[in-house]
């Protein structure tokens, strides 16, 4: 089975070439993984490469930024590591980030271009980390314009700005800009819809549709398109490069999202509680116009073995003694996941527009891979 | 023997948990208390914003209120009722059983007691019910994470659902086991034939 761990994982990242995978089995610790280029676990190398275990608490967040090969965690203990690889040691080595946040630390993502980082804290700010040369380390500037914890972040395309959501029900889209890191040019042309886009720190917009806590949040590949979901089964999209920005909100008829992610201009995949990846579709790249497509996992009912006389009347026994019951009841549930999907992490082509494939982590301690060609999803590029 | 049938201890069976409940259908107070159930154990993983370091269940400590959901009470009538109090990372639920007179309260006081002692071993019981109710379950995101959601909604929906013939059953035990050490008492005044 797809199982790593008994015990969850809460989070994942892969390397650049996919030849490496980072998770955390519920635990303080990292395991990197050699995938040997498969993206199912059987695929991989039985036991980890390297085991990183400089976190005291569950590590809630890694990311691994494809144009430095730097790895960030970040954990509950307060504390982000930015991780390099010594390759004449074969050791990751970790690089203490201070943060000041005297709470735990929720998500973290490393900007596009990879020269700084946002973490999401309980301590109701988000710092922005980059990296001092003269003393050689990482220098956080604080974000203080949240009101209780934030849960996610993520990076537009243009370095500039970050959206955040969290349990104050908001979602925010705060200006990140920093004048040494940052490219002064606006290809997106979002200085006529923010004109304070390059104050670091500033709310540009900020959204109360969700009426409930905000699990998560994404940012389209074209930096048009926003999407943020809501614990009441809502997601809500967001286009910008109007005069203002214009919110879609849809409610589905299942539990929670907990993780959603663009796979492309027009598409988008979430899950969460139902263990079931969903894709949303809108019919162009731009404007406001979303519809659910429909679910990735089939749920396709599990065969049942063969029984002989004599092994029904063991079982029967057994349940008896073990649960107090006559008959076996169906146990297993009829998705892939057995419970919850934490993140789903999409395979980006190489000019980082669509993404074709992904894979999910969830709670039960599956991580298994999705191809939405396969599963019968057509015309979700542009 | 006569003697042997009257100190029989009346038999309580956990067996009755779990084994018909799939054939019995669901009242609409069980699958509004079912449905109110799925979407409020929906936890997750949450350190406390108050204390660093720490993971609380935001229902017990009731610090912030954006991590609270609005508690909700389905009542069957004025003795039946069920408290589901969620948050962000934790799930109480509160049972109030249905007592028609004395004998049932102290009925239903000893088996809550006796439960509730074991808290520990019963994992997700919570070791003094509410104020206003009999039993208390609290549910954490550990618990969800590590037994199947909908299991443990279907065991709350049946432990609601069995409790009530359980009391009464105790009740019939107690009033026939009174009937037999009566009768069985004034035997010996009966003239001997």
């Amino acid at each position: 089975m797809d199982r790593v761990s008994k015990r969850g994982v809460t989070c994942m990242a892969w390397n650049k070439d996919c030849s490496m995978i980072a998770l955390c089995p519920n635990s303080s610790e990292i395991h990197i993984y050699q995938t040997n280029g498969g993206k199912f676990k059987k695929d991989w190398e039985k036991t980890p490469k390297y085991i990183l275990g400089e976190h005291t608490e569950v590590v809630s967040s890694i990311d691994w930024c494809h144009a430095t090969n730097a790895l960030l965690t970040c954990s509950h203990d307060r504390n982000a590591y930015v991780w390099t690889f010594d390759e004449k040691k074969d050791k990751w080595i970790p690089s203490l980030v201070i943060l000041r946040i005297n709470r735990a630390a929720t998500m973290c993502k490393w900007s596009p271009l990879g020269n700084k980082f946002a973490v999401a804290s309980s301590a109701k700010v988000v710092p922005i980390c980059h990296y001092e040369e003269k003393h050689k380390w990482w220098v956080a500037t604080t974000i203080k314009k949240h009101k209780s914890t934030v849960l996610s972040v993520a990076w537009s395309p243009n370095n500039k700005f970050i959206v955040t959501g969290g349990t104050d029900y908001r979602c925010r889209i705060i200006s990140a800009y920093q004048e040494a890191l940052d490219p002064k040019d606006d290809p997106h042309d979002f200085g006529k819809i923010f004109p304070k886009q390059h104050e670091f720190g500033e709310v540009l917009a900020e959204f109360q549709v969700a009426k409930a806590w905000v699990h998560d949040v994404a940012w389209s590949p074209s930096g048009y398109r926003l999407a943020f979901l809501g614990h009441g089964s809502t997601i809500h999209f967001v286009q910008l490069g109007g005069t203002s920005p214009e919110v879609t909100s849809l409610r589905h008829s299942g539990l929670p999202y907990l993780a959603v992610e663009f796979i492309s201009d027009k598409a988008v995949v979430a899950s969460g509680f139902d263990q079931n990846p969903h894709v949303y579709v809108s019919a162009e790249p731009e404007g406001t116009e979303w519809k659910f497509e429909g679910k990735v996992d089939k749920e396709e009912k599990k065969v049942k073995k063969k029984k002989t006389k004599f092994s029904a009347a063991a079982s029967m026994f057994e349940n008896a003694a073990t649960r107090g019951q006559k008959a076996a009841k169906k146990t297993a549930a009829n998705t892939v996941h057995q419970n919850s999907i934490m993140e789903i992490y999409p395979f980006w082509d190489s000019n980082r527009k669509y993404a074709g494939t992904f894979e999910t982590c969830g709670i039960d301690g599956v991580v298994t891979f999705w191809d939405l060609s396969k599963a019968g999803f057509k015309n979700l590029k542009e | 023997s006569r003697k042997s049938q009257i100190l029989q201890r009346p038999s309580f069976s956990m067996s009755k948990f779990g084994s018909k409940s799939e054939e019995k259908k669901l009242t609409p107070y069980l699958k509004a208390v079912k449905s109110t159930l799925t979407a409020a154990i929906c936890l997750r993983n949450f350190p406390s914003q108050v204390v660093e370091r720490h993971n609380k269940p935001a229902v017990e400590t009731q610090w912030a209120r954006e991590l609270l959901l609005a508690p909700v009470v389905i009542a069957k009538n004025d003795n039946e009722a069920v408290k589901i109090e969620g948050s962000i990372n934790a799930l109480r639920v509160s049972i109030k059983i249905k007592q028609l007179d004395k004998m049932e309260g102290i009925l239903v006081q000893r088996f809550s007691s006796f439960l509730e002692m074991r808290a520990d071993d019963f994992v997700i019981l919570r070791r003094k019910a509410m104020e206003g109710y009999d039993i208390s379950f609290l549910i954490t995101h550990y618990h969800t994470e590590t037994m199947w959601r909908d299991k443990l909604v279907d065991f709350i929906v049946t432990f609601i659902q069995e409790i009530n013939s359980e009391i009464s059953d105790l009740r019939l035990n107690v009033n026939s086991r009174g009937r037999k050490v009566a009768e069985h008492f004034f035997l010996q005044f009966l003239s001997k034939k």
